[in-house]
């Protein structure tokens, strides 16, 4: 199946499809890079709702989570669970995504609000260390997903919500 | 009670339910509901295609968070979307109510599924669900609906009084059937 794939890098590797400056916060200048298709591309990549990356987003602020492998709880475990539902229950406002990159666990979240969000009641920054960021450009807004539904689609980064 | 059912009880004296003339065609079994586009509690325009998706949802039009009936329903549906939770199946809720408010009365129920707006009743005539008994708040008639995918109708079920509206185990069984109906896995490959 074809993902959507993310990596926050010090700088962008040759053969990404994008890629777009951010400043991490206390670090400085990165780059959001991003690829289309079936296979890892590279070791940090990270499946997203692909519905989250478009052309021309607006300014953002970003809550990005990324766990390192030995990090990473089972998708399905309570904690990860109770993550999700506290989205649902006040969705950021500009879009969420889980990041995944096998269908089992979980290896990140990016939260993203308007220009100047803190994100302090990130439901999924208790799982590893997180990161904000500024970004322009990558990530369009995606409204909240319908609900109750928590559930993976087919190994998808939730919220997707097709089986295609 | 279904909607069938009722089309064959004996009419309104007034005080009761509307009348069988009242409900509309589209609520019957496999009629098609309109592709509503209203406001969610953010403001977000929603089409309910979109918040249908692929998966069996319920869409159900209640009163508005003042009426104690609607909040005694929401307590069933609040309980019974822990199991929607994890079984790809989805809720709409409709009201009257504007963003601000059913923010709030969302947030206060604990529920997790998306709530559309309608201060403007822009749906209330075109769907034949007008309370025509409360002339204080204008509300929609407290139906609930259970659809497929393709926004045609499994059953429905209308509220008005409360026993009309549907158990979260009749829930079950349209959730069942409807997810029988459009899952080709229904039986696990082997």
């Amino acid at each position: 199946m074809t993902r959507t794939w993310v990596a926050l890098l010090p700088a962008a590797p040759a053969d990404a499809d994008r890629a777009t400056p951010v400043e991490v916060e206390g670090e400085g200048p990165a780059v959001l890079v991003t690829w289309t298709g079936k296979h890892h591309p590279h070791p940090q990549a990270r499946a997203i709702d692909p519905r989250m990356v478009g052309e021309d987003g607006p300014d953002m602020s970003a809550s990005w989570v990324e766990l390192n492998d030995d990090e990473q709880p089972l998708f399905d475990a309570p904690e990860v669970l109770e993550a999700r539902r506290t989205l649902l229950r006040q969705w950021p406002d500009y879009g969420a995504s889980t990041l995944v990159s096998d269908s089992v666990r979980l290896a990140g979240s990016v939260l993203l609000g308007s220009p100047g969000s803190r994100f302090d009641d990130d439901p999924f920054a208790r799982f590893g260390s997180r990161k904000r960021l500024r970004t322009s450009g990558m990530f369009v807004s995606v409204p909240a997903p319908t609900g109750p539904a928590l559930e993976r689609y087919a190994g998808a980064p939730w919220p997707y919500d097709r089986f295609d | 009670m279904r909607i069938n059912d009722q089309a064959a009880s004996p009419s309104s004296d007034g005080e009761g339910p509307p009348a069988d003339h009242d409900i509309r065609a589209w609520m019957a079994p496999n009629g098609l509901v309109p592709d509503l586009e209203l406001p969610d509690v953010d403001g977000h325009s929603r089409k309910l295609s979109d918040l249908v998706g692929g998966d069996p949802t319920l869409l159900h039009f209640y009163r508005g968070f003042f009426c104690p009936k609607e909040r005694q329903y929401f307590r069933v549906l609040t309980a019974l979307q822990d199991e929607a939770e994890v079984a790809y199946t989805r809720f709409v809720s409709v009201s009257v109510d504007p963003p601000e408010v059913s923010a709030a009365f969302r947030a206060g129920l604990n529920a997790r599924w998306t709530f559309l707006c309608d201060p403007d009743r822009r749906y209330l005539d075109e769907l034949g669900l007008r309370e025509t008994t409360d002339t204080v708040h204008d509300p929609y008639l407290p139906v609930c609906i259970v659809l497929r995918p393709d926004l045609s109708v499994h059953a429905a079920y209308q509220g008005y009084w409360f026993w009309g509206r549907p158990t979260a185990e009749e829930l079950r069984q349209d959730f069942r059937a409807v997810t029988r109906a459009v899952r080709p896995d229904w039986d696990a490959p082997r």
